[in-house]
């Protein structure tokens, strides 16, 4: 099965279930490797309020290969880079296995918004805010991003 | 001054004559007891307008606070041991300990504070302020459990640093009541608060630990910190690309060698606002 | 990491290995962050990052030479791909006695354990050590079984058994179109066993040695035993609870060694598939274990996995296990009796 042929039918079965709460997914209108998705922060986190926008690059041999996501709207948070959108999560490299979609891959992504793993993280700061046991610091300051970044200005 | 009052005097006359004019056909005592009624009126606002609703610009500080800024600015370098040459302003935070002596702080004033503000700041646009100390009387997280008191003047040179810069303010606190004594000193002070002069609340910020506060404002990334706790200086001396140390009385002055680190004894000291 | 799977010191298709166990080493994290300046500059102003500048050769430009989790992958894929010049998914059919002479310069017990197999088995066929070798070797092996046998009863049977699987998948939790390609190709080749055109070993071979179908299958397989796995979670916790060094719950252990491709199998990979499919097989283990009494028997041990739906079914695959390492063996024919039968 060829990269098209599987997200041809991502593609289907998206359509069918209409958008999951939290995930909105769209494929580029002129190259189905190319997609964007947004992602609405977990209830009960800092994040929760915020929309955040996801690029994912998909290989030729997905997928046996997994997808490449970063995010385009800053977030706060040990496991993912402020700046350059990367994301820690394993599932994204060795872990991957091709019973992930795409759509399956933002959920999990939503899930570690929630559930942060504070070691080798991409953001020392945010690592080190949790490594203290600051969560008021975290929160806060994660909380301010939110607002100032993933929600629509008033 | 003078001229106000003259301006003044000779708007009520015209406003009389306009009066009396509309009052023609009425008898003749009304004129008289509503024009004294609006003199009345006009007298009373400027009593206001001169005890400080409106902060008035006060002609003889407003010269000697701006060139104690510029004087500031321009000795800069001068002022401590030979350091090497940093990117960006002139610090203008080294020469807040050598040229400006702690005075008692003055009530705030408008454009001067406005003017000297701006002027210390020299192009600074991102501000990080820990509250502790610099904003508030308390100096930490425990004296702050039983009270927060917002120091006006210093409320008053963070409103004209967030006209002019991205002011983000960090507060150390034990918990929930903490945080939330502060916050209400905060928002009362007018320090927080919707307008275009105050922080967004949003912006105002809470941690648990110092090493927290650390963390946020190496996140932060401001080119400006200012902090009243010696030991985040020391952290944060070789992260930031300038620090201010609001010192304690009886504390030293923190990281005094580094060419980025200057003290002061307040805020409004060091922004030549007082 | 699972302690049952030996390190890949000897299999030939180590290479680079990617970091297990962790998500971002700290020294890849210590190279990102010491690489992307510091400065504020238009980074607050601007919340939306352009997509052009994390395309992947600008981001790892920017970042240090030590590699990333993704080139690691890439060079890894870069080796597989180089391998496949050299050895295909699977390989053609060799006597046995060629491994003999991969062990000449080497391991004395090795020599002697493999003549010793040599009563039994005549011939191999090698399979790429990639980390998919168990599943490779056992679908290759037990398909070509069933095109030389023409078995339609046992094809019957697991046909059956593949379509049943199917709701299974999906109870655990895998969406229908990420298996449901693999199943139905695999299913169309077992049913064309009988018909006019039926599958050959030769086209058996292309397709397991297709880019695409291999992999495929392989993929299929290992949810499979993952669903296995999981629906028996209770059966299979002990084992797992063996292999790893930290905390893991049944799916974790599935999401992580099971069912991403390349994971090297272990006793409890091989006890699951083989129970899923109720296949039973035979493995051969080739190792430098030195035998009782050294220097004396060089019997190879051998396991034989039966499901327990099966007992009494001799095994219909029998696979060669190398540290790290699956291979198909073929069993010598039984030698023709002496003397002739009598003819009623």
């Amino acid at each position: 099965m060829t990269a098209h042929t599987r997200l041809a039918k991502e593609i289907k079965e998206y359509s069918r279930l209409g958008a999951a709460s939290d995930v909105l997914l769209q494929v580029d209108e002129s190259n189905i490797l190319l997609w964007r998705a947004f992602v609405k922060g977990p209830a009960d986190t800092p994040f929760e309020g915020g929309t955040f926008e996801l690029a994912l690059n998909v290989p030729e041999h997905y997928p046996l290969q997994p997808p490449s996501v970063r995010f385009r709207t800053k977030v706060f948070h040990p496991n993912f880079h402020f700046k350059t959108g990367e994301i820690c999560l394993d599932i994204l490299k060795h872990a991957w296995s091709p019973a992930w979609t795409l759509q399956a891959v933002c959920q999990a992504i939503v899930t570690l918004m929630g559930d942060a793993a504070p070691d080798s993280p991409l953001n020392c700061d945010a690592g080190n805010l949790l490594r203290a046991n600051d969560w008021r610091g975290y929160n806060s300051l994660a909380r301010m991003y939110t607002l100032e970044l993933a929600m629509a200005r008033k | 001054m003078e001229v106000v009052l003259r301006e003044l005097r000779s708007l009520c006359h015209s406003l009389l004559t306009r009066l009396s004019h509309l009052f023609r056909d009425y008898p003749p005592g009304t004129l008289q007891l509503t024009g004294v009624l609006g003199l009345a009126a006009v007298l009373y606002g400027i009593y206001a307008v001169r005890n400080g609703r409106k902060p008035p610009g006060e002609a003889g500080s407003e010269d000697s606070a701006a060139t104690a800024a510029a004087d500031a600015s321009r000795s800069g370098n001068g002022a401590g041991p030979a350091g090497q040459a940093l990117a960006g302003p002139d610090p203008p935070a080294r020469s807040w300990a050598a040229t400006q002596p702690a005075q008692a702080p003055a009530r705030a004033t408008g454009a001067a504070t406005s003017r000297a503000v701006r002027a210390a700041l020299a192009g600074v646009k991102v501000v990080t302020l820990s509250a502790p100390g610099v904003l508030l009387e308390e100096w930490d997280a425990a004296a702050l459990q039983d009270a927060a008191t917002l120091r006006p003047e210093a409320a008053a040179v963070a409103r004209e640093v967030a006209r002019a810069a991205r002011v983000y303010v960090i507060a150390h606190v034990a918990d929930d009541v903490g945080e939330a004594t502060v916050r209400g000193a905060c928002e009362a002070g007018g320090l927080v608060g919707d307008a275009h002069y105050q922080v967004p609340a949003h912006r105002l910020l809470f941690c648990s630990t110092l090493e927290g506060k650390v963390s946020m404002v190496r996140q932060l990334e401001p080119e400006l910190h200012i902090d009243g706790d010696p030991q985040t200086v020391e952290d944060l001396k070789r992260f930031m690309p300038q620090l201010l140390h609001i010192v304690r009385p009886g504390v030293r002055a923190a990281a005094s060698r580094f060419p980025n680190v200057g003290s002061a004894a307040s805020l409004a000291a060091a922004f030549g606002a007082s | 990491m699972a302690a049952g799977s030996p390190a890949p010191a000897q299999s030939s298709h180590s290479g680079v290995s990617a970091q297990r166990g962790s998500t971002c080493s700290a020294e890849q994290v210590e190279s990102i962050a010491a690489n992307v300046p510091s400065h504020s500059g238009s980074c607050y102003g601007d919340a939306v990052v352009d997509i052009v500048a994390l395309s992947p050769a600008v981001q790892n430009a920017e970042v240090s030479s030590r590699p990333t989790d993704e080139e690691i992958i890439a060079q890894e894929n870069a080796i597989r791909a180089s391998e496949a010049e050299k050895l295909g998914f699977v390989g053609d059919i060799e006597p046995l006695v060629a491994l003999e002479k991969e062990y000449e310069a080497g391991s004395e017990v090795f020599v002697r354990k493999i003549r010793s197999l040599e009563s039994s088995y005549r011939s191999m066929r090698r399979t790429r050590g990639d980390g998919n070798c168990f599943f490779r070797s056992f679908i290759f092996a037990y398909m070509e079984v069933l095109v030389a046998t023409n078995d339609l009863a046992e094809r019957n049977r697991v046909v059956t058994c593949l379509r049943q699987w199917r709701p299974k998948l999906m109870e655990t939790g895998f969406q229908e179109l990420v298996f449901e390609d693999a199943l139905e190709v695999l299913i169309d080749q077992l049913n064309s066993l009988g018909t006019a055109e039926p599958l050959t070993v030769r086209q058996l071979e292309d397709n397991l040695r297709d880019a695409s179908l291999s992999p495929m299958i392989v993929m299929m397989l290992r949810m499979l035993d993952s669903a296995e796995i999981q629906r028996r979670g209770d059966f299979f916790y002990p084992f797992i609870l063996g292999m790893s060094d930290e905390a893991t719950t049944v799916e974790q252990f599935c999401r992580r060694y099971v069912e991403p491709m390349g994971e090297e199998s272990d006793h409890v990979h091989i006890v699951a598939l083989t129970d899923a499919l109720q296949v039973p097989i035979r493995v051969v283990y080739l190792d430098r274990t030195a035998m009782p009494g050294e220097g004396g028997s060089s019997a190879v041990a051998t396991y034989d996995f039966t499901p327990a739906g099966c007992a009494g079914t001799p095994p219909r695959v029998h696979l060669l296990y190398r540290p790290g390492h699956y291979d198909v063996l073929y069993p010598a024919l039984p030698a023709p009796p002496s003397v002739p039968a009598a003819s009623t």
